[in-house]
């Protein structure tokens, strides 16, 4: 698991040692042109020494983790450097009506204190940002509407807002103040028992709901952010990017991904902000639910790409293989909740939280009832894979051309008796197998290239070479060249088949025209290439055609929304 | 971190003809690079007993003792001779308050921070290394700063030292070989070590964590 120790380290010292001199002496010239603000010169050294690049890259990822914290400091004590900070000395310290006392936490985006307030001598918690008077105007705006928003709420399971104020310029606000721990502390004690979690899951539920009813989401639903007083009531707090539903406002113009990756859905992650609904608050109650009952989170991974990735692409471990203790019900209900398609989770917070009721009084959940209709209609559906599509959308319909042109072409030849077996080889190995390596080069330009795109070029590859060994095996069952072509309809039909299963249930359409034309193939040899041909670039061309055009659309919207 | 060498340099040759005022003017440019430094190095638990600020004033009191004796003889540049001497009353006020240096860096951290941290920190910042994700949300990266410093705060002496000039004071490796003695390729290799060795606990929390 050590990656960043050097492939030869402890094989010989010699080598290792020269190998680490050099790496060395590479990511201090990287480090120093990064300090220059000259962060090309970065691959430049990798593509010089390739043999270095992969760990180079690896240390300075780490490196830019320090930088950036460095930054961070610098910017931070820039502000006040000269009368130390405020936040941090000379408590109690007297702000308007409070008397703040000492600190009890600090995240978001702001600095927690436990205070008094004076007129009314009750204690309260009150935040501030913590940034004091440096606060960018962004980060200003965002705070109070993360106050008004809350002040709205009136929910035992929401932290209760009182007072809204602002003193030299600093925003702060005060809320009750709640004894006790938050989830994540209490997760990291250890998995929490069945019933434990779900009893604190459906308070936070009704809570998020009440919310959401309310026209706002969270949107950053995480056990950090979930407080458990001591009677064992669950509190959520930091509606800090809690937007309204209905608002279009300007504060996530910016297109910055809000929330925690580990915790978000995924239209989220992928930052399609007009998609984020109250399905993504369920998706993260699930997340939380997840790691509640198995002690981490649904995704997890070394880095951040491969995490996002993850979310993206993968369905997470069900949770009964992290914790076999769990009921079969229960995984179901979490399942349920960490679907990728919107639509097929929970679809509010009330509806899970009523199955989660209904697991706890040991009744039937819903999340069991597979339904008829709603196993075919998943079937059919699209898969969360399917906008991978959208990348391929032109260049199938270049597909569909050059298939068309290769069955013509071997159609005529076969008109023209030609014979012989090398020509027609040549052809669909060569031929096609160029037009392979020009679409896959094209969609590399495109960006990079995801797993499940890798999984359905394998899926060609693979019936691309048994077209190939098609014409040996023609050959060696002493058959006419061409004989066995109806075969090409049947391996197209699985490959279809496949992309159904992984893309969209539309594609069983294609499957089915596929098969249907082997026999055909077989009844009118003659044509046999040219039915193959029209049919196979028909099932490119529509689709390809399809989503081209959600791509443009797609496209078009991002633009529309870049508008300042 | 340091202000621009070229006008400190001009500083310098006037102070060493006497100007009392380009004296001044020296270590007011220095003032919040050295307040830093200090901030960042000090043990957390002697800051009720002795202010970031004394020491502070400490260093420039020492350095103008000291001044005409470096002017005479500019063994180093002027910002690494003023943070060594800012070292030397770290380790001085260490001494004196009788705390090992080992945990200098926890800077403004509650006691029990890691719980609270959502684990994805290290993929946040390999996300914004990306810049695939620009903006991030100002709120992760002090979440994600946090977290940096209570890795480096668990680092050894000597990789913590070369990781905090190198990205809290933003020293070139030239100037980290410099103030250290060292050579630059063994500056660079201390470098390497310290930086694979964060790498590996920032993994390891993540794990832990998890």
């Amino acid at each position: 698991m050590n990656e960043s120790s050097t492939p030869d380290a402890g094989s010989e010292g010699e080598d290792s040692t020269v190998y680490d001199q050099e790496l060395a002496e590479l990511l201090s010239l990287a480090e120093d042109a990064l300090q220059r603000g000259e962060p090309r010169e970065l691959e430049e050294l990798c593509q010089q020494h390739p043999e270095h690049a992969e760990e180079l890259r690896l240390l300075l990822a780490t490196a830019r983790v320090a930088e950036m914290a460095g930054d961070q400091y610098r910017q931070e004590s820039r502000g006040d450097a000269k009368g130390a900070t405020q936040l941090e000395l000379s408590l109690p310290l007297y702000l308007g009506d409070y008397e703040l006392i000492e600190e009890i936490g600090r995240g978001g985006m702001g600095v927690v204190f436990r205070a008094r307030q004076v007129s009314l001598d009750r204690e309260v918690a009150v935040k501030m940002i913590s940034r004091g008077p440096l606060a960018s105007d962004q980060e200003r705006v965002r705070f109070q509407a993360e106050a008004r928003a809350v002040a709205q709420l009136d929910h035992p399971g929401i932290v209760p807002v009182y007072d809204v104020g602002e003193l030299d310029s600093r925003p702060f606000f005060s809320m009750k103040l709640i004894e006790g721990e938050t989830l994540s502390q209490r997760i990291s004690r250890g998995p929490l028992a069945a019933e434990e979690a779900v009893g604190l899951l459906v308070q936070v539920c009704r809570a998020v709901d009440y919310a959401h009813q309310n026209g706002l989401l969270h949107r950053d639903l995480k056990p950090s952010n979930i407080l458990i007083d001591d009677s064992g009531q669950a509190h959520v707090m930091d509606f800090g990017l809690a937007k309204r539903i209905d608002d279009t406002g300007e504060l996530t113009r910016s297109g910055a991904v809000l929330g925690t990756p580990a915790y978000m859905a995924p239209e989220q992650a992928a930052g399609h902000r007009g998609e984020v609904s109250a399905a993504s608050d369920v998706y993260s109650l699930g997340s939380v639910l997840y790691s509640a009952l198995t002690g981490r989170p649904p995704f997890q991974a070394a880095t951040a790409v491969d995490t996002l990735l993850l979310l993206l692409e993968q369905e997470p471990l069900p949770p009964r293989v992290l914790n076999p203790g769990i009921d079969r019900d229960l995984e179901m209900i979490v399942l349920r909740c960490l679907q990728k398609p919107v639509d097929l989770r929970y679809s509010s917070a009330a509806q899970l939280a009523d199955d989660l009721q209904a697991y706890l009084n040991d009744e039937p959940i819903s999340a069991r009832s597979g339904r008829f209709a709603h196993v075919v209609a998943r079937w059919l559906k699209e898969t969360h894979h399917a906008t991978v599509l959208e990348k391929w959308g032109l260049l199938w319909m270049w597909h569909s051309l050059v298939l068309l042109l290769v069955c013509m072409l071997t159609n005529l030849l076969h008109w023209k008796d030609v014979e012989s077996r090398w020509i027609y080889f040549i052809l669909w190995t060569v031929g096609l197998g160029t037009w392979a390596v020009v679409f896959w080069t094209i969609r590399r330009r495109m960006g990079p290239v995801l797993f499940v795109e890798r999984q359905i070029a394998h899926v060609w590859a693979s019936s691309m070479v048994a077209i190939a060994v098609l014409f040996p095996v023609e050959y060696l069952l002493k058959l006419e060249v061409l004989e066995l072509a109806p075969v090409l309809a049947l391996v197209s039909g699985m490959v279809f088949t496949i992309k159904a299963g992984i893309l969209t249930g539309k594609f069983y359409t294609q499957a089915i025209v596929m098969f249907a034309m082997a026999p055909l193939m077989a009844r009118f040899p003659e044509w046999a290439l040219v039915i193959f041909g029209v049919s196979g670039a028909g099932c490119f061309l529509i689709p390809g055609w399809k989503y081209h055009r959600q791509s443009l659309g797609r496209a078009a919207d991002r633009r529309r929304t870049d508008q300042p | 971190m340091w202000p621009e060498s070229e006008k400190t340099e001009e500083l310098l040759g006037e102070a060493r003809e006497g100007d009392a005022e380009a004296v001044n003017k020296l270590i007011e440019r220095h003032q919040d690079a050295i307040l830093r430094l200090v901030r960042m190095r000090l043990d957390r638990r002697i800051q009720p007993r002795v202010g970031v600020s004394d020491v502070v004033q400490d260093v420039f009191i020492e350095a103008n003792r000291r001044l005409q004796k470096y002017l005479q003889d500019p063994v180093m540049p002027f910002h690494l001779w003023l943070r060594q001497i800012a070292k030397d009353r770290i380790i001085d006020a260490h001494r004196r308050h009788r705390v090992s240096k080992k945990r200098s860096v926890d800077r403004e951290q509650p006691a029990h921070l890691p719980a609270d941290m959502d684990h994805s920190s290290m993929a946040l910042a390999n996300q914004l290394v990306d810049g695939e994700v620009t903006p991030m949300a100002a709120a992760t990266q002090r979440e994600l700063a946090a977290r940096v410093e209570q890795t480096i705060a668990e680092l050894p002496e000597q990789d913590r030292d070369i990781v905090l000039m190198r990205h809290y004071e933003f020293l070139s490796n030239q100037e980290v070989a410099e103030a250290l003695g060292l050579s630059q390729p063994a500056a660079s290799m201390r470098y390497l070590r310290a930086i694979r060795r964060m790498r590996d606990l920032l993994l390891v929390e993540e794990e832990d964590s998890l």
